[in-house]
């Protein structure tokens, strides 16, 4: 291995409002673990299992445009891996929820807050703790508690937004046709397409 | 059933693993270092849209939450989540790909965990066994794969760009310079 300091430095908070360790670029790292109570056992894999299922449930996520991917797990046993650990019988079930985003975690956590009010208490109210959703002080004073910072956060597209990202998709559904039918055009009947693709796009540019 | 840890072509995959005693802080700033040493290890992963090493050292206890007892997390665990392309292929090749890229770190990393290889050849058995499945994934873009977000990036930005350097222009010049810069 190689010898490393084993000092840590405090990461300093940015103006996002999060630990200078979850960003890249404009992407943002928030990780919250949780406990969860007996009958969020029962009540979760449930919740997961009929969200998946039904998208319509998550179209306030997707009208938001900002959480590019998000996720719950629910770890109620810890992999075993040999005789040098020591085996841990886990009493309570453990959420790990995950998000990538971009924006500033205040404006996150009050996009959550206001706009989920409803999906939160679903996904976090059996987790012991929860003050609900509103008012939204002492919940961000739970995330803040029940968050880690990220060691090492890397973003594949560090500049681009999910709302960039987004058009930049839709735009190339709308630039396709032009690109294949251009040549076969006469240059009069190419400007005109070349115009009412860009007036189609105007939204994703 | 559908698998939880897909959405779209996007797959979530999660491991943690039980960090050696002695060794958290050495990891700690081993994987905060990369930054400071201006290393991104994923990105010789190109399969991957977001990632993250997370170092949990304990479970969240409140006495006002009223939990009826405390739970520690005995050994301090490595996180590493991964957002990925599956883009008709599977998790395996991913974690070869994932081995491979960060084959000069393997050690340094994994080699501080209970039972963590320091070959990269036995990574991806070790990341699977101690895979943790998502109860529920979201991805905004899950159909997108990696090189198809960085190219309609870039091709937004020429469009914007071709854009302005062509008004006035006309019908059969502007044909032109829009075939040669945006090919069928």
């Amino acid at each position: 291995m190689n010898p490393v300091s084993t000092t840590t430095t405090a990461a300093k908070a940015t103006a996002t409002g999060t630990s200078s360790r979850n960003i890249d670029g404009v992407a943002i790292a928030i990780t919250v673990f949780s406990t969860i109570k007996l009958w969020g056992r029962a009540f979760l894999p449930i919740l997961f299992a009929v969200t998946q299922r039904r998208p319509a449930l998550t179209k306030t996520l997707v009208d938001l445009s900002f959480i590019h991917f998000a996720r719950w797990s629910l770890i109620s046993e810890i992999p075993w891996n040999g005789q040098e650990q020591k085996k841990q019988k886990l009493r309570y079930t453990h959420m790990y929820f995950e998000s990538n985003f971009n924006g500033g975690w205040e404006e996150y956590i009050d996009a959550f807050s206001h706009i989920l009010t409803g999906g939160m208490a679903a996904f976090w109210g059996s987790s012991y703790g929860f003050p609900k959703a509103l008012p939204v002080g002492p919940f961000k004073e739970y995330i803040q508690v029940n968050e880690t910072e990220a060691c090492h956060y890397y973003s594949a597209y560090p500049e681009a937004t999910i709302t960039m990202i987004q058009a930049a998709l839709a735009l190339d559904d709308k630039l396709a046709p032009l690109k294949r039918s251009a040549a076969k055009m006469d240059p009069d009947a190419f400007a005109a397409a070349y115009k009412k693709m860009l007036t189609d796009a105007q939204r994703s540019l | 059933m559908s698998d939880p840890n897909v959405s779209g072509q996007a797959y979530g995959f999660l491991a943690m693993m039980p960090i050696k005693d002695g060794e958290v802080e050495p990891l700690r700033a081993y994987l905060e270092g990369f930054r400071d040493r201006g290393e991104r290890p994923f990105h010789s992963v190109p399969r991957t849209h977001m990632a993250r090493f997370v170092i949990v050292p304990d479970f969240h206890n409140d006495k006002r939450w009223k939990q009826r007892k405390e739970e520690r997390l005995e050994i301090p665990s490595l996180i590493l989540s991964s957002n990925l392309d599956l883009d008709g292929q599977d998790l395996d090749s991913y974690l070869d790909e994932l081995a491979e890229g960060f084959a000069p770190h393997v050690a340094d990393i994994w080699g501080r965990c209970i039972g963590g290889p320091t070959d990269p050849q036995d990574l991806k058995v070790y990341l699977k066994h101690n895979q943790i499945d998502c109860g529920f994934f979201y991805a905004a873009y899950g159909q997108a794969t990696v090189p198809k977000v960085k190219a309609s990036l870039a091709q937004r930005d020429k469009l914007m760009d071709f854009a302005t350097r062509t008004q006035g222009m006309k019908p059969a010049a502007l044909q032109k310079a829009f075939i040669k810069e945006f090919p069928g």
